[in-house]
């Protein structure tokens, strides 16, 4: 929802790059002026707007009663002919062309809404900033409007449900967890490895996105794939994301401004595993569970239909409920803007934290402050500078699954904070009953007793320098660093009990890093208009960038003393070290050309030459290069009902960098120990992603803004860590090469609209949704299973031709036409009450188990596709009065998960289908067809396949704005000028067939390993939020 | 003018880049260059050595030997983990030779893991053969010993374990493709190595440095040519996969090499083992579950060899031995508490005991259940803390393995069968506390076989290898392990497997 009065509010970053560049040379000798006033169309309603002359590189800015004086220097009014340009954010900018004589004279201008915002600058990707109305290459702009009703966990999710052809997901809902974000299709096929370059006011960040708070941001602008990012070259197949902090540019001169958000709430799971409330062992009279003198239990037929008792120590209990707790969720964020002359800043403070739901772990607590400080030096010279400092906390690892695995497999009927009974001398004792081994232990123990603390420190930092010798040349240089300094400590006392429920003598492991990364710019920048109307913007930038990370680690198992975490209490022969050191450098050139024909065509072209020193020593240098057009077509054909309209092709490439150790041929230490892991390979070059993109963007009616989009790309040299024959490979397990070629199709639609906006009541809605269709069109080597890391099995296979996200496995028949396919009896089989073909010899006995499908000898089929028919978002926006709601559903059509989690709870029997207690005596199936058959030992399996699609509300905001008048009334208009109250939720609610936890679950941050394997699930929280302003 | 524009643009550019020049040649500081280290004698010598520390862990590792150990009904267990549970089912089922199966490690770990340790041996190796000279007296010498130790000791393990492998030494030209072959060359290529080791150590009075192994005796190079002898004398024995091949091994050979192992004529007894060193990077995983109570139990079967009263399968009634052997023994009963019996275990030494409580949930099967619990090598398993198994003894190939070698070879080569006796009364009578041995063939074999069941269970996961050549196994136990599929996907073969009915 754009309110006039955020407009007002808000002359954003576009407007203050506008004014930067449009040089304002401030004269002295003022013979003629030009003035006049700038006003809403079909209202006397001021606008503060910007008046340039951009070819004399003249311009003002408007009072706040929308008047503007443009004084023409002495002597360069001499009859000529020039255009004269009134521009406000929000509006449609309206040049004028008057003659300039010595006589001064009145231009006034009336501005049109323009709540689509297309004529806002967008400067990601371009030459010097182009209007988004014009661009010949996609980008998408999300601004702080759009953020402003739900404050996300960083600017990735942000971004959530905002950007077609943006995949987002939490993988895991661990707190301080980043997000994953894919932009379009997968460019390589390692696990992870599609996260874009993400650019914080100009540094180009190299560490966690988890520590930018998302409260800051003025706009984030979104580069999808090598048609608009080969700007940014060998790092950018993956797409770029830059984003822009508050500066204080908005603001009135003089004006100071301050607000303060504070935000406090709870966390819940949503949705729950089911579990298993019945068992098939021998009961007792009284109800208990009968044990032998072996401290076994017995058996008691085969179908778990024995229900567990209802109380005593025994009792069944749901320890997912009993133990998830609900956790804490605040967030406060104070912000100071001002702007006086020549400057203006823009400082904030943010503390946060977020506890999650497990037991004994508070989570993460984070504190960010930030300045921005902007300062016109004179009128060729001018300054910025940019600072970020940032401390998270946790007291759990942000990729941990610490606890969930044997939570999630504990026993219901042990009470697992005196798991051995009433008298068991050791609280949360990791040791259960000897009937309880097969269990994973007590989850508890460690989350209460074992100490972890996470912290990371991060400064990220810019400057730079823009000197504007002539009207039409610029020269920049800035220089943009990140740092992350990180530290983890682990410390189990001496005295921890392990696994075996004996006392260890502790154990202390410290980590620390020290990480820098740099980029200095240079750039050149000429703007020339020719022939009246033929805007010519030339660029040339050299960039380097240099990264450094350094790591040491001190471990010991053995305290001397009690009580004391330090490295020096811990006996000299169990202590161990180690450290890792690497540098990533690179050099980049290039230069952009954009032509733009009388505001209707627009031709643009790039080359770039990199350079890193991760690629190896014989492929050093790459290119990248693109070339894009664009037609606004109905300034020339002037269609009825039309507004704006666009037709846009682009063709870029943009590469990918290997990892630092890729290329390296060496052995590996550790512990002094030699020996032989990855092999190197000297001949990485960067995958180059090769992007073409078709678009249409139309605007109608005054109220919708559509936006269709096509592209297609292909990945080629894609790395791929290829797993080698060791005894072929001398001893090596793997090498990365660059052996595969991954395509993706995207369609991507988004559509803005304002179907109402009245004075009391707007009503507006955004729909985004894409398609994207990925395969591995070339891989270098024999089909593979690839292991997705973490406790995940390896379902997915990599075959040339199939696409990526396949899961191959044991395809269980389901119907007796299967069975005669098979060339088998059918009169031997039976469908059971699950629908899966078995035996009938063996159907209600511990022997019952399904059958899989075998085609040409292989019982391994295709069992599952990860990829979504398409993903979508839905904002929507309702304002009456004063009364605000704000929605955003998202989620994905379509698309398999695997259900890792619950394939494995089968083992012990405690996933709730495999209880029948509930069920007809004459289907319930035996445990053993779960425990064993469909189990089948963490097979791959086709009983684990769960359509993962969802819709899901992520965020809801129901909010109160009181008016100055109304806070004058009730005592408060002195303390403040705005007030605004709202209920805030997140992932409030999900519609999904998804069985487990999370459909957003995933390995390793990849959409395309859609597998559930006892990660930390997505959580719910509810705020409570005030926004005052100052 | 332009002039002055042009410096006024490119000064500050210049600058930047002046000041800032990427460096584009870097190095990996954190991994010893492969080229460079191997150009190096310092390092060369340390690529050997470590590649024993590779061969040693890949030896005694989790993965398959608590698998065979179990297969083999030596131990048992109910987990998942290790391939222990779906290869003790009853009746057996094939190894689940798939790359994403939960067993896949069964096989993976041992082929990979010893291919590595073989490659890293093979190229310190192919350095010294190239002609570098390493420091020291002896230094060659000594890194050769060690670098064929791992190679030999490789191949040994590839060719106990799989039915086929590829056979890479110092010589092989990796640029062409190796091919498979049986294991009976695999076997034959080992032996070659070993005995490049004897006549290596043969005569020699060097001693290697304290980094190769913390053996528990000196490391000398006689001794190293014991301890080869005894590997060889094992490689051959144990690589049958049958009774018949076991009939067609060739004992005089084995007795040739074990006779001259870490016991045999002349020689005082002496173990191949380790000294612990807190489970840093010397260990045995064998010893490290198999004598972990709440993971792993004795298989009654093994259990009923000393008490016959013992039912040979666990049925869910716990039956207390009446044990002829004095290696078994019973806890101080009854052993409650949490699982653990660390205290009903206290002033038991025994190296069997009967612990009256079973593990795991008996839906899994209960024959894979046992009240008995094997706790010889208690010191150095998880049952007790890491830092406990600092300077203890951790056994790899114990001298009673040995001797029973010499005397199974010399009742198959119709030997001095007096002396078979004496030494499987070395522990059967010492030990064991049981009668005397008859020296006749059947009673000696029958004695070697009841001795190498209970002697040398959780050493080095022998069990399969002897069922197999013994045709103790039950019907439908896999004989050796397929190649791992992984490895077949990547060299694009058909995935087959061993074993079930």
């Amino acid at each position: 929802m754009v309110s006039a009065q955020s407009v007002m509010r808000t002359l954003r970053f576009a407007a203050g790059m506008m004014l930067v560049l449009s040089p304002m040379a401030v004269a002295t000798a003022q013979t003629t002026v030009i003035r006049g006033t700038v006003t809403k169309l079909g209202s006397t309603d001021p606008l503060v707007a910007t008046v340039t002359i951009q070819s004399m590189g003249l311009g003002a800015l408007a009072s706040e009663q929308g008047r503007y004086t443009l004084p023409i220097p002495d002597g360069r009014a001499r009859g000529q002919t020039v255009q004269i340009t009134a521009r406000f954010i929000g509006y449609t900018p309206v040049t004028k062309t008057i003659t300039l004589t010595a006589a001064s004279q009145s231009v006034d201008f009336e501005l049109k809404a323009d709540p689509f915002r297309l004529t806002e600058i967008v400067t990601t990707g371009t030459a010097d900033g182009q209007a988004a109305n014009k661009l010949p290459f996609s980008v998408a702009v999300v601004n702080g409007d759009q953020l402003r009703e739900v404050p996300a966990s960083s600017p990735i999710a942000a971004l959530a449900g905002k950007v077609a052809g943006a995949r987002i997901a939490l993988g895991t809902g661990n707190p301080g967890a980043a997000p994953a974000i894919r932009l379009r299709g997968s460019t390589n096929l390692g696990v992870g490895g599609s996260s874009p370059l993400i650019i914080v006011d100009g540094v180009i960040t190299r560490f966690s996105i988890a520590d930018i708070d998302a409260q800051d941001i003025e706009t984030i602008e979104v580069l999808k794939g090598a048609a608009a990012s080969a700007f940014y070259g060998s790092d950018a197949a993956n797409g770029v994301i830059s984003i822009a902090t508050k500066r204080g540019k908005d603001l009135k001169e003089g004006q100071t401004r301050v607000s303060l958000r504070s935000e406090y709430g709870g966390t819940s799971i949503g949705h729950f595993v089911p579990l298993n409330q019945y068992h098939n062992y021998l009961l007792n009279a009284d109800g208990t569970i009968n044990e032998t003198a072996a401290g076994a239990r017995t058996i008691d037929g085969v179908v778990a239909d024995n229900p567990y008792p209802t109380s005593g120590d025994g009792r069944y209990r749901n320890q997912l409920k009993e133990w998830l707790g609900d956790g804490q969720f605040y967030s406060t964020n104070a912000q100071i803007g001002y702007r006086r002359g020549g400057t203006n800043l823009n400082s904030s403070f943010t503390t946060d934290h977020n506890s999650g739901v497990l037991p004994f772990r508070s989570g993460q607590f984070r504190q960010s402050a930030r300045v921005n400080i902007d300062q016109q030096i004179n009128s060729k010279i001018d300054f910025g500078t940019s600072f970020t400092y940032s401390i998270n906390q946790n007291d759990y690892s942000p990729g941990s699954s610490d606890g969930w695995f044997a939570l999630l497999q504990a026993p219901p009927d042990i009470n697992l904070s005196r798991p051995n009974g009433p008298t068991d001398a050791v609280e949360f004792n990791p040791v259960l009953p000897s009937w309880a081994a097969n269990a994973r232990g007590n989850p508890l123990y460690g989350l209460k007793n074992s100490s972890l603390a996470i912290r990371r420190e991060r400064l990220l930092g810019s400057a730079n320098v823009r000197y504007k010798p002539t009207n039409w040349l610029r020269v920049e240089g800035s220089y943009g660093t990140d740092r992350s300094n990180t530290g983890d400590d682990s410390y189990n006392p001496k005295g921890f009990l392990n696994s075996s429920g004996l006392p260890t003598d502790g154990s202390l492991a410290l980590n620390r890093g020290t990480n820098v990364a740099e980029n200095i710019q240079t750039n050149v920048i000429a703007n020339k208009i020719f022939f009246n109307s033929l805007n010519s913007t030339t660029r040339v930038t050299y960039l380097l960038e240099k990264q450094t990370q350094n790591s040491v680690s001190a471990s010991g198992t053995q305290f001397t003393v009690v009580g004391v975490p330090d490295l020096d209490a811990i006996s000299p022969d169990n202590n161990s070290v180690g450290s890792s050191r690497s540098t990533r450098n690179a050099q980049n050139y290039f230069v952009s050309q954009s032509f733009d024909l009388k505001d209707k065509y627009v031709a643009d072209f790039l080359v770039r030459r990199d350079a890193s020193s991760l690629f190896g020593a014989a492929t050093r240098w790459a290119s990248f290069y693109r070339a894009s057009g664009s037609w606004r077509f109905n300034e020339d054909l002037h269609i009825p009902g039309i507004q704006e309209g666009r037709i846009r092709a682009s063709r870029g490439t943009a590469g990918l960098r290997p990892g630092f150790f890729d290329q390296y041929e060496t052995y590996s230490v550790s512990q002094g120990q030699i020996s032989k892991q990855q092999k190197g390979n000297p001949n990485l070059k960067p995958a180059t992603q090769t992007e073409n993109e078709y678009g249409v963007n139309l605007t109608f009616l005054d109220r919708f803004d559509v936006e269709l989009v096509y592209a297609d790309r292909k990945t080629k040299d894609a790395f791929l860590s290829i797993p080698l024959s060791l005894a072929q490979s001398g001893g090596f397990t793997s090498q990365v090469q660059n052996a595969a070629t991954v395509g993706a199709q995207t369609w991507e639609f988004s559509l803005q609209s304002r179907l109402y906006d009245g004075r009391n009541v707007s009503y507006s809605v955004g729909v985004t949704g894409d398609r994207t269709r990925q395969q591995i069109d070339k891989l270098g080597r024999a089909p593979f299973r690839v292991n997705a890391g973490g406790q995940s099995q390896n379902v997915f296979y990599y075959k040339e031709g199939e696409a990526l996200g396949i899961i191959y496995g044991k395809q269980w028949m389901k119907s007796l036409s299967q069975v005669t396919a098979q060339g088998l009896d059918a009169n031997l089989y039976v469908v059971n009450s699950d629908g899966y073909v078995v035996l009938k010899s063996q159907i209600n006995t511990n022997a019952e188990k399904p059958i899989a499908v075998v085609t040409n000898g292989s019982d391994q089929q295709i069992i599952g596709d990860v990829n979504p028919d398409f993903n979508f978002g839905v904002t929507q926006n309702l304002r009456i009065k004063h009364f605000g709601v704000y929605a955003l559903i998202d989620g994905v059509k379509g698309g398999d998960i695997y259900n890792f989690t619950k394939q494995w709870m089968y083992q012990d029997g405690r996933h709730g289908t495999q209880g029948q207690g509930d069920r007809p005596e004459a289907d319930r199936r035996p445990l053993a067809f779960y425990s064993g058959g469909l189990y089948d030992g963490l097979n791959a399996n086709s009983a684990f396949v769960e359509n993962g699609g969802y819709a899901r509300l992520r965020e809801l905001s129901v909010a109160y704005q009181f008016t100055p008048s109304l806070l004058s009334k009730v005592g408060l208009g002195r303390l403040t000028q705005g007030l605004k109250l709202s209920v805030v939720g997140r992932n409030l609610l999900t519609w999904t067939k998804y069985t487990g936890f999370d459909p957003e679950a995933n390995s390793g941050g990849d959409f395309n390993f859609r597998i559930d394997g006892f990660r930390y699930p997505n959580f719910r929280t509810y705020t409570a939020m005030i926004d005052i302003s100052f | 003018m332009t002039t002055r524009f042009l410096r006024a643009i490119l000064a500050p550019a210049a600058m930047l880049s002046v000041a800032a020049c990427a460096e584009l040649d870097v190095t990996n500081p954190n991994n010893p260059d492969i080229a460079r280290a191997l150009a190096s004698p310092s390092d060369v010598a340390k690529i050997a050595k470590s590649s024993v520390n590779s061969w040693f862990l890949a030896s005694t590792y989790y993965e398959p030997y608590m698998m065979l150990q179990v297969t083999a009904d030596a131990s048992t267990a109910n987990f998942g983990n290790f391939g222990m549970r779906f290869n003790n089912l009853e009746p057996r089922i094939a190894y689940n030779n798939n790359s994403a199966g939960g067993d896949a490690s069964a096989t993976v770990r041992p082929w990979d893991d010893n291919f590595g340790a073989l490659g890293a041996a093979n190229d310190a190796l192919r350095a010294i053969a190239g002609g570098i000279v390493i420091d020291g007296t002896d230094g060659t010498d000594k890194a050769r010993a060690a670098g064929l130790l791992a190679q030999a000791g490789s191949m040994t393990n590839l060719a106990l374990l799989f039915d086929k492998a590829f056979v890479v030494t110092e010589a092989t030209d990796l640029a062409a493709v190796p091919n498979l072959v049986p294991y009976t060359e695999v076997r034959d290529s080992a032996l070659k190595k070993w005995d490049a080791l004897i006549t290596l150590t043969q005569g020699k009075s060097w001693t290697w440095d304290a980094d190769v192994i913390p053996l528990s005796v000196p490391a000398t190079a006689a001794n190293l040519n014991r301890i080869a002898n005894t590997m060889a004398a094992r490689t051959l024995m144990l690589s049958a996969r049958t009774g018949a091949e076991n009939t067609a091994t060739n004992w005089a050979r084995v007795l040739s090499y074990a006779d001259k192992g870490i016991t045999g004529t002349g020689l005082t007894d002496m173990d191949f083992g380790i000294i612990g060193d807190g489970n840093n990077i010397w260990y045995n995983y064998i010893t490290l579950y198999g004598n972990l109570d709440s993971w792993t139990r004795v298989d009654q079967r093994l259990v009923n060899r000393m008490a016959p009263n013992v039912p040979v399968k666990y049925a869910g009634t716990n039956v207390a031995p009446v044990s002829l052997d004095k290696r078994l023994g019973i806890a101080n009963l009854p052993c409650t508490g949490s699982g653990q019996p660390s205290a009903c275990l206290a002033g038991v030494t025994t190296d069997y005991v009967y612990i009256a409580t079973v593990i795991g949930d008996p839906a899994r099967g209960i024959f894979m259940q046992s009240p008995y619990y094997h706790r010889r090598w208690r010191t150095v398993s998880f049952a007790v803390p890491d830092a406990s198994s600092f300077g203890e003894f951790i056994p790899y190939v114990i001298a009673a393995e040995n001797n029973l070698m010499i005397a199974e070879a010399l009742v198959r080569t119709n030997g001095d069968l007096a002396r078979a006796a004496t030494l499987v009364n070395k522990t059967r009578v010492t030990r064991g506390g049981l009668a005397p041995v008859a020296a006749n063939s059947a009673a000696l074999l029958a004695a070697i076989s009841y001795e190498r069941d209970v002697e040398l269970l959780n050493t080095n996961g022998l069990a399969l290898f002897d069922g197999r050549r013994l045709e103790q196994l039950q019907a439908g136990t896999f004989r050796q392990l397929p190649i791992p599929a992984k490895e077949l996907e990547t060299l694009g073969l058909p995935i087959y497997t061993f074993g079930g009915n």
